[in-house]
């Protein structure tokens, strides 16, 4: 009887260790809008757009200190398709993005259906820390 | 009568309603500065960065001090950065003359790190200079 609770001890512990571990690390961002896009439409998880640029010092923040943020990031892993944009070069191509996604101040983090990222789509706009980055996603999912 | 209550709703929501949240953090204006403003800012940078003789800290932001001779380009920077990297506040201070200091406060709510970001061109070669000694 012994042995057996041991054994089913062992084989539970088993069980539990068998379980995927939470990934860890930096964020996966996609470039690549379209297949992003394909990505959230076969998972069903939206689309989290970050909006930066290189001559911003607010998105370079939200990169140190809240994308940097592990509980940001297993949120961001187990429930988004990240995707960001990059508006550092001033052109045609940028501006057309500005327009599409109706931005007016980086950083800007929106939640997207793959179907639909326009200026009416739930964002997040300027510097927020860990925690209210995590607000955000939260919200953002329990009330799309 | 209608027309009264309705407008002094407006009204009072207008009061009541703050700043956007979004106003409140640290951001960077998209549609703040022209071409001209971005090529302006470009130049000045380092004409600034050279002036520039100390930074100290302020709770809330930073103070830069520079050689009063660029008074007038100090002023003409101030405009332009003030278009875009909101909400902050700059003061432009000159003490007496002749040789007292010119001083720009930058200064923000829970935005210190942000300016200090922010305005890391300028301190390009008082940076370099504190590396020698």
């Amino acid at each position: 009887m012994r042995l057996a609770v041991t054994l089913l001890a062992l084989l539970g512990a088993g069980g539990f260790a068998a379980q995927p571990a939470p990934a860890s690390g930096a964020i996966s961002w996609r470039t690549d809008e379209p297949g992003a896009r394909a990505e959230s439409e076969r998972t069903g998880r939206p689309l989290l757009v970050d909006a930066w640029a290189d001559w911003c010092a607010a998105c370079k923040l939200l990169e140190r200190n809240t994308w940097a943020d592990p509980r940001v990031q297993r949120e961001i892993r187990a429930h988004f398709v990240p995707l960001r944009i990059d508006l550092s070069e001033e052109g045609p191509a940028s501006e057309a993005r500005i327009k599409t996604f109706g931005l007016v101040a980086l950083p800007a983090v929106l939640v997207c259906s793959p179907r639909s990222c326009d200026a009416s789509t739930r964002r997040s706009v300027g510097y927020v820390n860990a925690a209210e980055m995590l607000d955000f996603l939260r919200r953002s999912q329990t009330n799309p | 009568m209608k027309l009264l209550v309705t407008t002094l709703c407006v009204l009072l929501s207008a009061l009541m309603s703050g700043p956007s949240e979004a106003e409140t953090r640290p951001h960077c204006n998209l549609a703040a500065l022209t071409a001209a403003d971005k090529a302006r800012d470009r130049e000045l940078i380092p004409v600034l960065a050279a002036a520039l003789q100390e930074r100290k800290d302020l709770p809330d932001g930073y103070a830069y001090r520079f050689d009063q001779r660029v008074l007038k380009l100090l002023g003409e920077w101030v405009e332009i950065e003030a278009k875009c990297c909101q909400p902050l506040t700059y003061e432009v201070a000159l003490e007496p003359q002749p040789g007292g200091g010119l001083w720009v406060r930058i200064t923000g709510r829970d935005a210190k790190e942000f300016i200090g970001l922010e305005f890391a061109p300028l301190m390009v070669k008082l940076a370099a200079k504190d590396a020698q000694k």
